[in-house]
């Protein structure tokens, strides 16, 4: 195992671009060809080691026994993780938008807070948001035919707006709260939401969302199914959403 | 004085019938001339040099372009490319920015490119998008195929008052020749419907796809315009539409033109080409187009090839499109223009295992290996209807292989061999053929008579590929075909060296050409008309209808000898 | 002088009827003009900002105008984070110099849809847009709709000369050819004037769309008794009328497009829009505000490949609202530096968004004072695109039409000013 341990000193405001920070393009890099990767800090090109202090212990064979630890509160530090195929990044503090996007396997933890589009259009590997998550969390990209479509995303806080925006395969959990339109558009995968959604489903036509706590403002373009159990739970199912053609997606509300 | 000579290099210049010959070509001041004195040397030793590559049909500006660009932002994203000392930013895979059309044009060697539909009532923006796309020479074909100017004239058997409204419509909208699109369906389209055949009725005008053909190819003959007509079919896009194409070819038979040229142009025959009732019974009648070009020297086409993947169609067939979207769910935009035209936009994915994409990708390669001369199938990809213009090199190395193409037909889904004749075809093309198909074809059927050939006092549009015609074999290195076709030795674009080695090096704007039609007392003849329909029906002034100078780049004028009656071209 | 079918410069209908009569360089009357036309005519030369001014301890003072472009040159060079705001009220040359300099110097360019239509443009990325000219409403609409816009005050002459009252060909009795349907949270004077006023309840607006779109697909069975207030049977009777009518159209505006899910209305009534089409013809238009707000996504598709809200930071053009936009980039204290065209951010823009304003250099290019003049530290004043310059315009339906100039200015044009920045950074580079 390689520990790679990039401590933030850039305190700045204006977000850092920094698609290179993976296990991938760090597995055969020395600690010097680390630093020397280029990120971008608004319109100019910077060096990692203007943003970090790089140290690195240890040696790794491939990318699976990479990690990457990021020390500091990297919420302006955009695109961590982007693509990844494996190995670990660990970031202790937040972290700035689309973290993970992209990502076909590994593991990304976030200890912090992570801001929107975490996980977009993700294929696999894992992703978990210790803190809250912001808007369209395993989504797609503007105007594609889909977001995330494999992997498992877990938060631990709340999730903002549109989760799971587009998905068709994977699996989101999250522990508290969903904001408006969990799910929308989603064609597959399953949505798992411990706490309160309001108005989740709009729009799909496939794949699972679960709401454990209660749903605000139900959409009415769903039809009643009856009840279902599942681990033990009674759920009340509906089909939806009924304002598209040939919709099947399940939507599961906690039975009272 | 600026010179030039290329030498060495392997030439076909199909219209001055130079086939393979080791020939120098002298440059100065933008032409091709006999012979210059203090030249910059480019020595290209035995590599492959054509005339610079005209596309005669690609959507590449205006309202419908755009609005492909702005609903498909995940097709900007594909193939994003930074700005450079020299070149602008890219986007877009089917639906690029102006500078990328530009760029990946200049790139493969091209140097003509045809905008083959401007709605006349935003013809300003068609205008303003060929002013900022670079390093092409370009021209646009007005729409007229649901006109009610033209169904009203055409109803009225007022042939003189339509030759002088093509005229007008021509020089407001600086337009170099007609296109119509769904001859009169569009109209009904406008209240959901379409035609089914040439004599069905357009709702409420009173006259029919037949009629508004044959007026407008008469018209295209009295105000002697360089380009045919240039149809786009009824029915295009649905099974079975063959019958309604051979039936439009046929209106063509016997016409002789003035100029030597064709009466007729059908465009993207791929998708009028079509057998069978349903997409079940969907096949290939590539044949029976083939057979009726090979028989009627009064047509031309234009392949309208697919290739496998994600591309966006667009079209001034509003029902076309609304049909595509209902077929894949897709998102969908529709643009009916008031009096004039329409328009739609929708995403599509050609898959190589769904058997009816993979009828429609033999059918244009198979219009291609079956119609006998080259100088009647320019090669399209309608783009990016079919394909992305992109796709250009991948066509010509599976035109010049067979092996090519069984290998491909390997890979497709097995309705190929049944319901397609493509496995059956040996034709393989020839370098001059595909000069032909890819420049001099479509030079001379726009009459261009600077583009196309290396000709003393041509343009000096030249393509040198980095491929030695006389020590590969195509039919067997099919790969290095692609790749050189892909990137350009070097493009030169009115004598400038613009591309080297697949590098955009100069950025140059090109000309716009347009077509000026008037004759004497033209606008008296439908002044009152326009005045009337203008203030009653449109919501824009005629004063404010139309485009200027202003808006285009290096204006290019061709005037035209209209016979109309006692009148005549005007001074 | 008397000069007839001028276009005019303020609204999206972009009226191209107006007739001016000027005596000397003055504007002495406007005709068929509506009063917010009039006002912006007539009133053209109340309030301008005389001079280039910059701000220093002691306030703003007057320098040259030469000095004036040499400060902006050096402030946008010097920006790590720039952003162009504005657009709309300028014209497609004017803009397209704006995205030549923000490709130049690696800037946010962003335009005013991103705080009215924006969400327009989101809903039909997903969806696509179903439209039309508006000749084509003229002529044929037998049915149209107004959802949350109120065109009677924000367009004055809309509904007279495209969408209600007017005649054209299939609808020669104008009005009485006509159905009219008000969709609002609130009475307004155009809903006086419907034949049938839907008051729904606030933010309701995605749930109506949605159950109106799966009654007309076959699955309105399953709905409520009530949505959104409205109750069902009514819902299947608007339904009804739009599957009957010949052609239809929805108009929309800011009540749909900033309210709930935003976006997600859009997406949605464009799809509604779209199952409508397999009964009969139906379109939908945004009710652009400012003149050329519809040029300005326009020429930002054509050169970008993206309508508003793009970072050319890293030399390519990366688009995406929420990450990019305006408002987004401002709140987040990434911008360190703006350039303002045509536009009254610090009028429209939310707080966060208007604190960063006040903190960073602010260029704006503007003829009068106003809110964001209060704040900027360099004014270039400009001449008034649409009376005191000429240019291209996009009315909403996005039909260009060249706007023109019939007064002469002392003041350069906003491509003149633009063109004027990009040289001296030349100079520099």
């Amino acid at each position: 195992m390689r520990v790679i341990t990039l401590n933030l000193k850039y305190d700045g405001s204006i977000p850092v671009e920094a698609e290179t920070i993976t296990p991938d393009s760090f597995s055969d890099k020395s600690k010097e060809e680390i630093e020397e990767l280029s990120l971008y800090l608004g319109n100019k090109v910077v060096k990692l080691r203007e943003i970090f202090d790089v140290s690195v212990e240890g040696s790794n064979t491939g990318i699976d026994d990479v990690k990457i630890i990021i020390k500091g509160n990297a919420y302006r530090i955009k695109r961590i993780g982007e693509g990844m195929t494996g190995g670990e990044i660990l970031v202790e503090g937040n972290v700035d938008m689309r973290c993970g996007s992209m990502m076909r396997g590994g593991k990304i933890t976030i200890k912090g807070n992570a801001d929107s589009w975490t996980g977009q259009e993700m294929v696999g590997g894992e992703i978990i948001i210790e803190g809250d998550a912001g808007n369209y969390i395993g989504s797609g990209y503007r105007g594609a035919l889909n977001g995330m479509s494999g992997g498992k995303i877990t938060i631990k806080g709340n999730a903002g707006l549109y989760l799971g925006e587009k998905m068709n395969g994977g699996e989101i959990v999250v522990e508290k709260d969903a904001d408006m339109l969990a799910g929308l558009e989603m064609s597959g995968g399953k949505i798992t939401i411990k706490g309160n959604a309001i108005m989740p489903g709009g729009e799909m036509t496939g794949g699972d969302i679960i709401v454990m706590g209660t749903v605000i403002d139900r959409l009415p373009t769903f039809k009643y199914l009856g009840k279902e159990i599942i681990d033990n739970a009674n759920f009340e199912k509906y089909v939806g959403d009924l304002a598209m053609r040939r919709a099947k997606g399940s939507l599961y509300i906690k039975a009272p | 004085m600026n010179e030039l000579i290329i030498k060495n290099g392997i030439v076909f210049d199909p219209l001055n019938n130079i086939k393979d010959e080791k020939k120098d070509i002298c440059i100065r001041d933008g032409k091709i001339v006999d012979d210059v004195k203090n030249p910059k040397i480019l020595d290209v030793n035995g590599l492959l040099v054509f005339p610079g590559g005209v596309d005669g049909h690609s959507h590449i500006a205006g309202a419908k372009v755009n609005s492909g660009r702005l609903i498909r932002p995940e097709d900007g994203r594909r193939s994003l490319k930074p700005k450079t000392s020299i070149t602008m930013p890219s986007s877009g895979y089917s639906v690029k920015n102006v500078f990328s059309e530009g760029y990946d044009y200049s790139i493969m060697g091209y140097t003509t490119v045809v905008e083959p539909a401007m709605p006349p009532l935003s013809a300003i923006h068609t205008h303003e998008e060929l002013r900022d796309i670079p390093m092409l020479d370009k021209l646009s074909l007005t729409l007229f195929g649901f006109n009610w100017f033209v169904m009203g004239y055409v109803s009225r058997g007022e042939i003189d008052k339509l030759a002088a409204y093509v005229a007008w419509m021509l020089k407001r909208t600086r337009g170099y020749g007609i296109k119509i699109v769904n001859p009169g369906g569009g109209e009904n389209w406008k209240w959901g419907k379409n035609v089914d055949s040439l004599d069905d009725q357009v709702i409420h005008f009173g006259v029919t796809p037949r009629e508004i053909l044959n007026d407008l190819m008469k018209v295209n003959e009295i105000l002697d315009l360089p380009h045919p007509i240039h149809v786009h079919t009824n029915k295009l896009g649905q099974p079975g539409n063959y019958n309604i194409t051979v039936d439009t070819m046929k209106l063509a038979s016997g016409f002789e033109t003035q100029r030597g040229r064709e009466p007729l142009h059908i465009t993207h025959v791929m998708f009028s080409s079509y057998g069978g009732e349903n997409w079940k019974t969907f096949d290939s009648k590539a044949d029976e187009i083939a057979r009726e070009v090979n028989s009627n020297k009064f047509i031309t086409v234009d392949v309208g090839q697919l290739m496998f993947g994600d591309t966006t169609t667009m079209t001034a067939d509003g029902y076309l499109e609304f049909n595509l979207q209902k077929l894949t769910g897709f998102k969908w935009s529709n643009s009916d223009t008031e009096l004039e035209t329409g328009g739609g936009v929708t995403p599509v994915i050609y898959s190589p295992t769904v058997p009816v994409n993979v009828i429609q990708w033999a059918i244009g390669l198979e219009a291609a290996l079956l119609i006998n001369d080259p100088y009647q199938v320019w090669l399209t990809t309608d783009h990016p209807n079919g394909a992305p213009l992109t796709r250009y090199p991948e066509i010509i190395s599976l035109l010049m292989s067979k092996e090519k193409r069984e290998k491909e037909i390997l890979q497709v889904n097995n309705a190929v061999n049944k319901r397609a004749i493509l496995p059956s075809l040996d034709r393989e093309y020839e370098w001059n053929e595909i000069a032909i198909i890819t420049r001099a074809a479509q030079a001379n059927s726009y009459q261009l008579r600077d583009k196309g050939h290396l000709g003393i006092g041509a343009d000096a549009d030249v393509t040198i590929f980095d491929i030695k015609p006389n020590e590969i074999d195509p039919s067997k290195d099919y790969d290095k075909v692609e790749k050189a076709f892909s990137a350009a030795k070097y493009t030169i674009k009115g004598g400038e060296i613009v591309v080297k080695d697949g590098q955009i090096v100069k950025v140059v704007s090109g000309k716009t050409y347009w077509t000026n039609a008037e004759f004497d007392e033209y606008y008296e003849l439908i002044e009152d008309d326009l005045k009337d329909w203008f203030a009653n029906y449109y919501t824009v002034n005629l004063d404010n209808y139309g485009v200027n100078d202003v808006y285009l780049t290096n204006p290019c004028m061709i005037r035209t000898n209209p016979t109309i009656g006692s009148r005549v071209r005007l001074a | 002088m008397i000069i007839k079918n001028v276009v005019c410069p303020f609204c999206g209908s972009l009226c191209d009827d107006l007739t001016v009569e000027v005596e000397g360089n003055e504007i002495k009357n406007v005709d068929n003009t509506c009063k917010l036309g009039y006002n912006k005519i007539v009133g053209y030369s109340h309030g301008r900002i005389e001079a280039p001014l910059i701000r220093d301890k002691e306030g703003l003072k007057e320098i040259s105008y030469d000095k004036a472009i040499d400060e902006a040159a050096k402030i946008l060079c010097n920006a790590r984070r720039p952003l162009m705001y504005g657009w709309s009220s300028t014209t497609c040359e004017a803009i397209e110099k704006g995205i030549e300099l923000a490709i130049k110097i690696g800037s946010l360019i962003d335009q005013t849809a991103t705080v009215c239509h924006g969400p327009t443009t989101l809903g039909i990325q997903e969806e696509g847009k179903p439209s039309c000219t508006l000749g084509e409403v003229k002529n044929r609409a037998d049915l149209v709709i107004y959802w949350g816009c109120n065109p009677f005050h924000a367009h004055p002459r809309h509904m007279g000369r495209y969408s209600t009252f007017t005649k054209g060909y299939f609808t020669n009795k104008g009005r009485k050819d006509r159905k009219i349907i008000v969709v609002d949270v609130r009475e307004s004077d155009t809903s006086k004037v419907a034949d049938i006023f839907l008051k729904i309840e606030p933010g309701s607006d995605y749930k109506i769309i949605n159950a109106l779109t799966s009654i007309i697909i076959g699955n309105g069975d399953i709905l409520p008794e009530e949505i959104g207030g409205i109750s069902k049977d009514r819902l299947e009777y608007i339904a009804g009328e739009m599957v009957n009518a010949n052609f239809g159209i929805v108009f929309f505006g800011l009540g749909v497009t900033m309210t709930g899910v935003k976006d997600k209305n859009i997406g949605s009534l464009s799809r509604l829009v779209k199952e409508l089409n397999r009964n009969t013809k139906f379109s939908l238009m945004p009710m652009r505000g400012h003149y050329n707000v519809s040029g300005a996504g326009n020429v930002f598709t054509w050169l970008t490949g993206f309508p508003y809200a793009i970072d050319l930071s890293r030399g390519y053009a990366y688009y995406n609202p929420g990450e990019t936009t305006a408002n987004d980039v401002l709140a987040r204290k990434e911008v360190d530096a703006i350039l303002v065209v045509a536009s009254d951010p610090v009028a429209h823009f939310v707080n966060p968004s208007i604190r960063r304003l006040a903190e960073i250099p602010l260029i704006a290019i503007e003829p009068y004072t106003s809110a964001t003049t209060e704040l900027a530290d360099l004014i270039i004043p400009v001449a008034i695109s649409g009376i005191e310059a000429d240019g291209t315009a996009y009315r909403m339906d996005e039909i260009p039409i060249r706007v023109k100039k019939f007064i002469d200015s002392k003041f350069k044009s906003d491509l003149e000013i633009l063109t004027d920045i990009i040289n001296r950074i030349d100079r520099y580079e």
